[in-house]
């Protein structure tokens, strides 16, 4: 045999073995794609991993950053899905791919003891340690907000702050007002709010910035962002609006997490969706700088994380408020000018 | 009788295949998605967007932010060139490779370094930076070097014989207005078509700074929408404009394609008294683009703690970044070399590839990277979908036409009486392409792969959408965690990315300035 045949040999042995690796990795693995941030999402990946042995191939995605996200390459990937789990930031995220039909049911053991408030009523999604939206107050500033009404008292003229609305957790908010209080009474509001001079930020950790640095009394922020500035030593305060018996409650929006239709482990998929849902995960995500709010009840929490049976929620569905999403997109294009 | 293919032509068109492959099909494949709706043809994205009332407003705000950063780059950037290219000015090579730093990193980081900057300002500062004004500040910090390094290149591969004949009858102002700039216009012009295009496009920073862009619709119609054909449908305007910058750049270039023959040596201007104050000029920038912003933000970097989180969080990306960025690079700098050889020996397809290639240059990555997945995510090629080759389908697509241009600019300082003189005595082709293109064009091959790395590893939109599950490069990784990473874990990340582009640049300095001016 001659040296360019006993080449020829070698790359195509190695381009057998390395065609074979890859395939039988990833019998032992899960893909997930996870739109939970990535310094609160990774740890938990990590010990699953360490736990089963299952390896975790996981693409990450931010809320904050905007990216144009893995939701988006779910869908251009539904003829073809490559992920086994989504792992959402809130439930609409979730409840859009049900609409697109890319999810499949799954029951899982572990979502025994969540509220069904919290989960798809045909399983398609199951909601785990939730956000809630709050108002974080600047602890030296005469107002002192009970309501998101607020934002459009003379008072609060110029001084509040609300990250922009077309993206992330401030959608869910204002779709829930529509939801709740309908178009016209959700409309004249926003507006009113814009009138007020509300100062639209890029993100929820920037509305938290600005409330702890003065810049403004107060904002619309998730539970998360308040828990941080509170740690950190920031003179803020946090008020979990409309809480009484006639009030609107609070907006709750947990992680959920999809089976995806056809992914190449399905089974380990269940696997992963098993222990997101566990107690034990709800626990570390709430002693986690993410501070979330778990949705079993009686699980540990730490003095800053209020638990689900002390918070009035706001009455909304999910699958509501992604429908009310679609729809007041062209008006909150319009309201941010975008 | 037909006549035989020559070999430069199937190179070509092969080269031309693989760029195809790698941009024109997935883009191709979009696109039809945005003439059709419920299967059918449709122009409604197209209607919905021009019946739109955001889409002039921002359309205007485009172009306009783009303009204002050429003229900005253009106004700094050329006479920085020509003074760090041909005077004695005291540590030019330093300042014009510190200049450059901004350029080889990602571009939000010019933005989050200019934020920390005012905010510890105040809020008037902080009013002034998210808006136009500090987009054109950022913009213009990253895409200066570009306008620079391409002055300083075409103004240092002017024959000094020419710049000597013309100093017995004029001055240095006379020398360089009529002989160095009309010699060097060529890669002038290239380099503030290259920044306007650039800037239409970007997105990062326009969108930290709140500055409402053309950019910002298509990926809105993404991000919000999911809409992929709308999405398309808005990235469109921005290749036509792509499209027509490079049909004007083509047309003032087409009656000026100088052959250069270059010395290795460049005249230098004295600048005798005005030595000092123009380096105190050219300190004042230094400071202002690249040490004030990037000080700032890797201020926090040096905590040990913070480093050792950062490598513990980002390790492996830092290895697949710099590998995906190396193999690309490969690639690139081999497809440029030979589409450039072919395109020189047929110059009746020049425009055409530097058309194609240039259209894929500015169409957005995100819009690149959401045709790459329509079009690979196949049962049948998985061995693409679900690996790094589609990420390095995505740089090879988007970053050609920089390699290619770097090759054509080095190919044409080869005599062509080389060429010609093997082509008489019978070699072919490949052998004059391996016997005396190659050898002569080893500084050409450094430079492009060395420019095809930083671009790569820089990268965000590709990195994000076509990264395999599990191997995100670090640019990727970085924005993923900024959101509520501690800020100085994300400084450490920031100056590791910055380590890691600046040492090819460091390369990039030696192997440049290798002719001494005299």
């Amino acid at each position: 045999m001659n040296i360019s045949k006993q080449i020829r040999l070698v790359l195509i042995l190695l381009l057998a073995v390395g065609l074979n690796s890859c395939r039988s990795a990833s019998s032992k693995a899960v893909v997930v794609y996870v739109s939970e941030d990535q310094v609160f999402s990774e740890p938990i990946l990590k010990d699953f991993e360490r736990e089963t042995g299952i390896a975790v191939k996981p693409v990450f995605d931010t809320e904050e950053s905007k990216s144009t996200g893995v939701m988006n390459r779910l869908i251009a990937e539904k003829d073809n899905p490559q992920a086994d789990v989504y792992w959402a930031n809130e439930p609409v995220r979730a409840d859009a791919l049900k609409q697109r039909g890319v999810s499949t049911p799954y029951v899982s053991p572990s979502a025994e003891g969540i509220p069904d408030q919290f989960k798809d009523p045909d399983n398609y999604w199951t909601g785990f340690s939730a956000r809630a939206r709050l108002l974080l107050v600047n602890a030296r500033s005469p107002i002192k907000p009970a309501s998101v009404t607020a934002y459009t008292e003379p008072s609060a003229r110029g001084r509040a702050a609300i990250a922009n609305p077309l993206f992330g957790t401030t959608t869910d908010y204002v779709a829930a007002l529509f939801t709740i209080w309908g178009d016209e009474r959700a409309k004249t509001f926003m507006d009113e709010m814009k009138k007020n001079g509300v100062k639209t930020t890029t993100s929820n950790g920037e509305s938290a910035d600005f409330v702890a640095a003065g810049q403004v009394d107060f904002s619309l922020v998730d539970s998360d962002d308040a828990v941080n500035r509170k740690k950190q030593g920031k003179p803020v305060e946090i008020v979990y609006p409309d809480q009484e018996p006639n009030g609107l409650g609070v907006l709750i929006l947990p992680n959920a997490v999809a089976l995806i239709k056809g992914g190449p482990h399905p089974e380990n998929g269940k696997k992963l969706i098993d222990y997101l849902l566990s107690k034990s995960t709800e626990r570390k995500l709430a002693f986690a700088d993410c501070a979330q709010i778990p949705l079993h009840a009686g699980v540990d929490t730490p003095p800053e994380v209020r638990r689900i049976e002390d918070i009035k929620p706001m009455r909304v569905g999910y699958a509501d408020l992604a429908r009310k999403m679609e729809e007041i997109q062209p008006f909150l294009k319009e309201w941010t000018g975008q | 009788m037909d006549r035989p293919v020559k070999t430069e032509t199937i190179v070509l068109w092969l080269c031309v295949g693989v760029i195809a492959i790698a941009g024109l099909a997935p883009i191709a494949t979009i696109t039809i998605e945005s003439f059709q709706q419920n299967g059918h043809f449709s122009l409604d994205y197209y209607r919905e967007l021009i019946s739109s009332a955001r889409f002039w407003p921002l359309l205007g705000n485009s172009v306009r932010l783009a303009l204002a950063t050429t003229a900005v780059c253009g106004l700094i950037g050329v006479p920085a060139g020509i003074l760090f290219a041909k005077s004695d000015l005291p540590l030019r090579f330093g300042s014009m490779w510190l200049l450059t730093v901004p350029f080889v990193l990602p571009p939000y980081f010019v933005a989050l370094g200019w934020a920390r900057v005012v905010a510890r300002l105040g809020p008037n500062a902080s009013d002034w930076l998210f808006g136009f004004g500090g987009c054109v500040l950022g913009l213009s910090s990253v895409f200066l070097p570009i306008a620079m390094l391409l002055t300083f290149a075409s103004a240092s591969n002017v024959d000094r014989r020419l710049e000597e004949a013309a100093r017995l009858v004029s001055g240095w102002p006379g020398v360089l207005r009529q002989v160095t700039l009309p010699l060097s216009a060529q890669g002038i012009v290239f380099s503030l078509v290259l920044v306007f295009l650039l800037a239409m496009g970007e997105l990062s920073v326009p969108s930290f700074l709140r500055y409402p862009v053309l950019p910002v619709l298509s990926f809105t119609q993404f991000t919000a929408s999911y809409n992929f054909g709308a999405a398309t449908a808005a990235a469109v305007p921005l290749a036509a404009i792509a499209f027509t910058g490079v049909f004007v750049e083509s047309a003032f270039v087409r009656e000026r394609n100088y052959r250069f023959r270059s010395t290795g040596q460049t005249l230098l201007i004295p600048l005798s008294r005005k030595r000092s104050g123009l380096a105190i000029v050219v300190a004042a920038l230094c400071f202002v683009v690249v040490i004030l912003p990037f000080g700032t933000l890797f201020a926090d970097a040096f905590s040990p703690v913070a480093m050792h989180q950062a490598l513990q969080r980002a390790g492996a990306s830092i290895v697949r970044g710099i590998t995906y960025s190396a193999v690309a690079a490969t690639i690139l700098m081999a497809l440029g070399f030979l589409l450039g050889h072919a395109m020189l020996c047929r110059r009746r397809q020049l425009r055409s590839v530097n058309l194609l290639t240039l259209g894929l240059f500015a169409i957005p990555g995100s819009v690149l990277s959401i045709g790459l997945v329509r079009f690979w995510n196949t049962p049948n090629t998985w061995f693409i979908y679900a690996t790094p080759a589609l990420l390095i389908l995505g740089y090879t697509a988007q970053y050609c036409a920089v390699t290619t241009r770097l090759s054509v600019a080095g190919l044409m300082m080869i005599p062509v009486s080389l060429d010609e003189a093997g082509r008489l005595s019978g070699a072919k082709w490949a052998r004059r392409f391996l016997r005396i293109s190659i050898p002569l064009s080893t500084r050409t091959l450094l430079c492009a792969w060395l420019v095809a790395y930083i671009l790569c590893l820089r990268d965000v939109p590709i990195a994000l959408m076509t990264a395999p599950p599990g191997a995100d490069p670090l640019a990727a990784r970085i924005l993923t965690l900024m959101a509520n990473g501690a800020p100085p874990m994300i400084a450490s990340l920031c100056l590791i990315m910055a380590i890691a582009s600046l040492i090819p640049l460091g390369i990039l300095a030696l192997a440049i300035p290798s002719q001494s001016p005299t």
